[in-house]
């Protein structure tokens, strides 16, 4: 059985740049905005997670927003921080020259104030393996671009509410993939199978929360 | 027939690999002198390091993609170090707390080009500069 409380924070959303949230970064290959993306996605995972609850797990789940709002980088931490979470996963979209493809999670790095930087790195593999193995079973053609460091504002661990003594939130940020590739567009969106697609990523991340929280 | 043949390949071989080796040399002069014509002087036309194609959903000013393609089409190299620094300014978090991989690789790219472009333009301090802040993204990876 696995427990604790899990934030799921979709990046970006609403129509004004806050804190260092943009409104919105990618735009999918079709026109889909990330912004929708992530909520769409970051909805799903929510919802496996509280079904999971009916299978002998015990989850508390808080989304960082459920409408098409922005909040700040630093506010989207604090809320893992005032639920005491366990866990916080930050859920993006990328996109670059409509060509580059593939999957990766982003921790923050020692140097930059991790205090529990081998948890979180523990946390952004199981994230890693099960979105890439997810993704690669429907389309071969995507790549497995691992786990990275990167200084981000939504996993700074002062705003997570971690500290050197207590540091129970791991964080990590995926980056599902690049959705200006025509292939990715229709994988996720316009594709026949897009919503099952998106759904089984959706339980892929649930696959991989539970593992983490056993 | 087999025994004349391995000893032909035998005896030419030193003289193809002198041969093959002067080919590539040369490739290589050929394609470093095109790649120094081909990103120009100053106020000549632009074209950057990495062909960006047009995106299939145009953004607009202001936001980080749309900031981003109107630097990479700028058509002069002094055009293409505004905008650049431009984008830099709006789009480089001021404290380096990135928002997602998408910014970081947008203005890594941004970094690397404006900082190509200062060494094109002969500006070697204020490329070394930039290529000094580079060398702190790369530390923390």
């Amino acid at each position: 059985m696995a427990k604790g409380t899990v934030v799921i924070d979709p990046g970006h959303g609403g129509t004004e740049d806050i804190g260092g949230s943009d409104a919105n970064h990618a735009v999918s290959f079709s026109g889909v905005l990330e912004k929708t993306m992530t909520l769409q996605l970051g909805l799903l995972v929510r919802d496996a997670l509280l079904a999971a609850n009916g299978a002998g797990h015990n989850f508390t789940v808080v989304m960082t927003r459920t409408t098409d709002v922005n909040l700040s980088l630093a506010a989207r931490a604090n809320v893992a921080r005032d639920h005491k979470a366990d866990l916080l996963l930050s859920i993006h979209f990328n996109g670059f020259n409509a060509a580059v493809r593939g999957v990766e999670t982003l921790v923050r790095p020692v140097a930059d104030g991790n205090v529990n930087h081998d948890d979180d790195t523990a946390f952004a593999r199981k994230i890693q393996q099960r979105v890439f193995d997810a993704i690669h079973a429907k389309d071969p053609n995507t790549k497995d671009r691992g786990v990275k460091d990167q200084k981000l504002g939504v996993l700074n661990d002062v705003a997570l509410g971690n500290t050197a003594a207590n540091h129970r939130c791991r964080a990590c940020l995926v980056e599902v993939e690049f959705i200006d590739v025509e292939a990715v567009d229709k994988l996720l969106n316009t594709g026949p199978s897009a919503a099952a697609n998106r759904r089984d990523i959706a339980h892929a991340i649930t696959a991989a929360i539970i593992e983490e929280l056993k | 027939m087999p025994d004349r043949h391995r000893l032909g390949r035998g005896n030419t071989s030193p003289v193809v690999v002198v041969v093959v080796a002067l080919a590539l040399c040369a490739a290589v002069v050929a394609t470093a002198c095109d790649r120094r014509r081909s990103t120009g002087a100053a106020g000549a036309g632009y074209r950057p390091f990495y062909s960006m194609p047009a995106a299939a959903t145009p953004q607009a000013r202001g936001t980080l993609k749309g900031d981003f393609d109107r630097a990479m089409s700028a058509p002069t190299v002094d055009e293409a170090a505004t905008r650049w620094t431009e984008f830099l300014r709006a789009h480089e978090p001021a404290d380096g707390e990135y928002e997602d991989g998408f910014q970081r690789d947008h203005v890594r790219v941004a970094q690397y080009e404006l900082m190509r472009i200062e060494y094109l333009r002969g500006r070697v301090e204020e490329g070394d500069k930039l290529l000094r802040k580079l060398e702190d993204v790369l530390r923390t990876r």
